[in-house]
């Protein structure tokens, strides 16, 4: 038999299913169908090319390929993540039997391109690891294992961020180098291997580590097409002569990118909490140079979302900036840089969380006619252990050495003389939810870049969220608001201009709960605007609240939803809290002459962390100090308003 | 006879042995000498012609001969005291290259139909197609009706069996924002929008009528199940690619040659 007539046996044992398929047909009746989805044609389901579903997954997850995760003992590959990712049971790299309460939809492996398979070569200690002193010395480390391994980790990546790391091995383990170009194709095929349009999708990426004094301006770049494509050009990485740690070389890859190759990209930033300032600038920005035109337009041109919440904590808002937010203080991260070298100071915090960067963009484009915070969000774990994990009763931890152990809270994620960042202060989070025609690379990826995702700190809500003109009570209570929805206005992520005279934005918002979690607390709307003076504000909106209770003239519903938090048990009753909350909602302080931005806040009711299920199942000791009880939550992308 | 005598056997065929490798094998030397072969010149010129994109000069390639002789000597020293033995990183290095030997071998070897028809029935649970579901619902809140959603649920069934000219059955139910019919969607996707339960319930429900109710993770459904296409065990023709790329992963030394030698130790 050759090959090509072997190639057409599936496709004719798909047709013969499909006949068998078809056995139990019965037409829908077409009165109840128009009064369904009126103004459509008889079919509904023939002209409709919104998407019905959101399809779930996460752009940020290291394998043992990433030179920290490698260090740090993971000894998974990318075959493993996506077995993972996928809904089966892999063991991890300290042996433990680990499976996903559900399955992923799909995936973007990205490890740091800098110094990809360097770990590798440490663990076995490759002769031109040996060669070099430095190397011989953490390789001797590694064999002595434990806490010499550790601290020779530290080492390792202390001297990469503070630009000491050994010459010799930049070389071997940087792009033009045979290692590092037969490890760019592996990975390549390994995520081809395991697309399976319609099943599970890979996107194929990387992370760009570009973290000058410690300062985290780490981005991941997602590719929409296959290995062929990306087999083209090898990763971007930080460090001269190879690469840049500057933003705007990135771009130029980027750029450099789809124009060599055809192909689709783009770049998203995360943990803008460990950059000291440095991840929203307004007037300087990385290196001394000007926010200018061509900077927002670079930026706004290649970073179509942000990573709002990870492990390494939480970035919608901070409490410091958000005084009237009383849930702005959720899982945050702020002691320092990502190394600790430099302590936070609070007037850092305006460049370095979400909704402020939303407001600032608002300002940079009024002064340079592009807003280059114009971005949706994503959530993602960010996990080095090779298994994405952002549930708080399945958490796997950031690295191998906080994968579920009795002591691992006691562990410090990060310590240097003066600072610590405690072990249980490790978010588990996060996931997107993507709101895509299909699951397959293009349309994932598409959606992405239309922002119409939303972030999650773990749980799968849906949520829809619609802006227009003219959104009725009626439509909410219509039986697919999601049809009004796509007629009416545009989803998450969308635009709004033209304001109809007289007319004030109306905005439609429907959350269902997981199936399998928590009852939600309310929907808010988040507005952030730009008064006639350049003045940046924002306002918290309760759209829906649980259990009867109200909203104030103010907007705002001051009770909490309580709490049914069992902390010896490790669980919670849903009797309190509702299944699902949906709201129409008409911005009642709009000015049509004011650019602003609207996004959705759902927050769950309080449920326990990931350090209580630590203490029920391995006896681990809660140390002082630490959260025990959290209201997970998600956030959508915003609707832009442009006068 | 003597021509049977397994010790002249032993003694002539030993001795021809030892006169063809005297005439064709290799020019041992002794112990104490050190011999550059020409391959061994060749392979130290080539890798320096690599690092600095031109041949060596003449003084530079005594130097690099020197400095392998060197190498040579202290590695006979230490393989004399031993000081091989029990070194994390030559033993890492060796389990290396046997894996990367390995790799070669496998990734050398096509495996035949009937190899890959084994591997596919060894795992058959990973290749499977899954149930794919046509369906309409509708929802009874238990925030909403509490214990008399069982009791709403069934009068409604009742209606729904007896009334055939109904046309707004899911007026009868309570909204929520999920879809009333489901077209040709997965059993994973149903559960992942439903829960495991009502995906598991679904199976036990006789298509084309309306039956329930079924518990999901939201409340009560009645389900009419319009069309149905049961999960079975896919062929190798259909899960040809998938089986292809697991049996090559599986096949890496780690787990073959590893389990091989784990297998003949535990004896």
């Amino acid at each position: 038999m050759n090959k090509s007539s072997l190639r057409l046996i599936p496709a004719i044992a798909l047709l013969v299913s499909m006949s068998a398929l078809a056995q139990y047909h019965e037409p829908p009746n077409p009165k109840v169908m128009e009064k369904l989805y009126p103004g459509k044609t008889y079919s509904p389901y023939a002209e409709r090319s919104f998407p019905s579903r959101v399809f779930w997954g996460e752009t940020h997850l290291h394998t043992g390929v990433s030179l920290d995760a490698g260090l740090w003992g993971n000894t998974l590959g990318h075959a493993d993540a996506y077995r993972f990712a996928r809904g089966e049971e892999v063991t991890s790299s300290t042996g433990l039997p680990a499976k996903l309460g559900r399955p992923l939809d799909w995936l973007a492996v990205t490890d740091h391109s800098d110094m990809m398979g360097l770990a590798t070569g440490i663990q076995e200690g490759a002769p031109n690891i040996l060669a070099v002193p430095k190397g011989r010395e953490w390789a001797t480390a590694f064999q002595e294992g434990g806490s010499a391994a550790n601290e020779a980790a530290l080492d390792l990546i202390s001297s990469f961020t503070q630009g000491t790391f050994p010459e010799k091995l930049m070389e071997d383990y940087s792009p033009g180098s045979a290692v590092y170009n037969s490890l760019w194709d592996d990975i390549t095929e390994t995520a081809d291997q395991f697309y399976e349009p319609g099943r599970f999708t890979t996107l194929i990426g990387f992370e760009w580590t570009s973290i000058p004094k410690g300062f985290n301006m780490h981005r991941n770049v997602i590719l929409r097409d296959d290995g062929d494509r990306a087999r083209q050009v090898v990763p971007m990485v930080t460090q001269p002569p190879f690469g840049s740690t500057d933003a705007m070389d990135l771009y130029e890859w980027l750029e450099n990118y789809e124009a060599k190759t055809g192909g689709q990209a783009f770049a998203l930033a995360h943990n803008g909490n460990l950059s000291n300032g440095w991840m929203f600038p307004v007037k300087t920005r990385y290196g001394g140079a000007k926010v200018d035109k061509a900077y927002v337009e670079a930026r706004a041109k290649w970073e179509p979302l942000y990573e709002v919440t990870q492990i390494k904590g939480d970035g919608e808002a901070h409490p410091l900036l958000s005084p009237n937010d009383e849930f702005a203080d959720y899982e945050t991260w702020d002691y320092g840089n990502l190394d600790l070298s430099q302590a936070k100071s609070d007037e850092m915090l305006a460049r370095e969380y979400a909704r402020e960067a939303l407001k600032q963009g608002l300002a940079l484009e009024k002064k340079f006619g592009t807003n280059p915070h114009k971005f949706g969000l994503a959530g993602a774990t960010d996990s080095h252990t090779g298994l994405a994990t952002a549930e708080e009763e399945n958490f796997f931890g950031k690295s191998v050495g906080s994968e579920p152990s009795a002591g691992r809270l006691e562990h410090p994620f990060m310590k240097t003389e003066d600072l610590e960042i405690p072990g249980y202060a490790q978010t588990s989070s996060g996931y997107q939810g993507v709101w895509a025609t299909e699951n397959t690379r293009e349309a994932i990826w598409d959606a992405m870049v239309r922002k119409e995702t939303y972030a999650t700190t773990g749980p799968r809500m849906v949520v829809r969220f619609f802006g227009g003109w003219e959104y009725t009570e009626d439509d909410l209570r219509s039986r697919a608001p999601a049809f009004r929805g796509y007629e009416k206005g545009v989803p998450m992520g969308g635009d709004l201009a033209n304001a109809p005279a007289g007319k004030s934005p109306t905005f439609m918002v429907v959350a269902l709960r997981d199936p399998i979690g928590a009852n939600l607390d309310r929907v808010q709307i988040i507005k952030g605007w730009m008064d006639g003076k350049g003045k940046l504000h924002e306002k918290i909106y309760d759209l829906a609240v649980s259990d009867g209770r109200t909203i104030g003239a103010d907007g705002r519903c001051k009770t909490p939803v309580g709490n049914t938090v069992d902390l010896e048990a490790a669980t919670w009753r849903n009797t309190i809290g509702a299944s699902e909350l949906a709201a129409v909602w008409t911005d009642p302080d709009f000015d049509a002459s004011q650019s602003a931005f609207y996004y959705v806040r759902v927050l769950e009711i309080p449920t326990p962390r990931w350090i209580v299920y630590d203490r029920l199942r391995l006896g681990a000791e809660i140390p002082e100090g630490a959260e025990l009880i959290g209201q997970e939550r998600a956030y959508t992308s915003p609707i832009w308003y442009t006068p | 006879m003597w021509i049977k005598e397994p010790l002249l056997h032993f003694i002539v065929l030993g001795a021809l042995v030892f006169a063809l490798y005297g005439f064709i094998g290799p020019d041992k030397p002794a112990d104490d000498e050190i011999v550059v072969t020409r391959g061994q010149q060749e392979h130290l010129v080539t890798a320096f012609t690599r690092t600095w994109q031109r041949p060596p000069t003449q003084a530079e390639f005594t130097g690099i001969v020197d400095d392998w002789i060197r190498e040579e000597i202290a590695y006979r020293e230490g393989l004399g005291m031993g000081l091989d033995t029990d070194d994390t990183i030559i033993r890492r290095r060796l389990r290396q290259k046997l894996e990367v030997l390995a790799e070669d071998i496998v990734s050398m070897a096509e495996p035949t139909e009937e190899i890959l028809q084994q591997y596919l029935e060894e795992n058959q649970t990973a290749y499977t197609r899954e149930p794919v579901y046509t369906l309409r619902q509708i929802y009874f809140s238990l925030d909403e009706r509490g214990a008399a959603a069982e009791q709403d649920a069934g009068q409604a069934l009742l209606l729904l069996v007896t009334d055939s000219a109904l046309t707004n059955p899911e007026d009868l139910g309570d909204p929520l924002s999920l879809r009333h019919r489901f077209v040709g969607e997965r059993e994973s996707a149903i559960a992942a929008t439903f829960g495991n339960e009502f995906a598991d319930g679904l199976r036990d429900l006789e298509p084309g009528k309306w039956r329930g109710p079924i518990r999901s993770g939201y409340g009560l459904h009645l389900v009419l199940i319009e069309e149905f296409s049961a999960g079975r065990p896919l062929t190798l023709e259909e899960a040809e690619r998938e089986v292809r790329r697991d049996w090559a992963k599986s096949t890496g030394c780690m787990t073959n040659c590893v389990e091989d030698t784990r297998s003949r130790s535990s004896r």
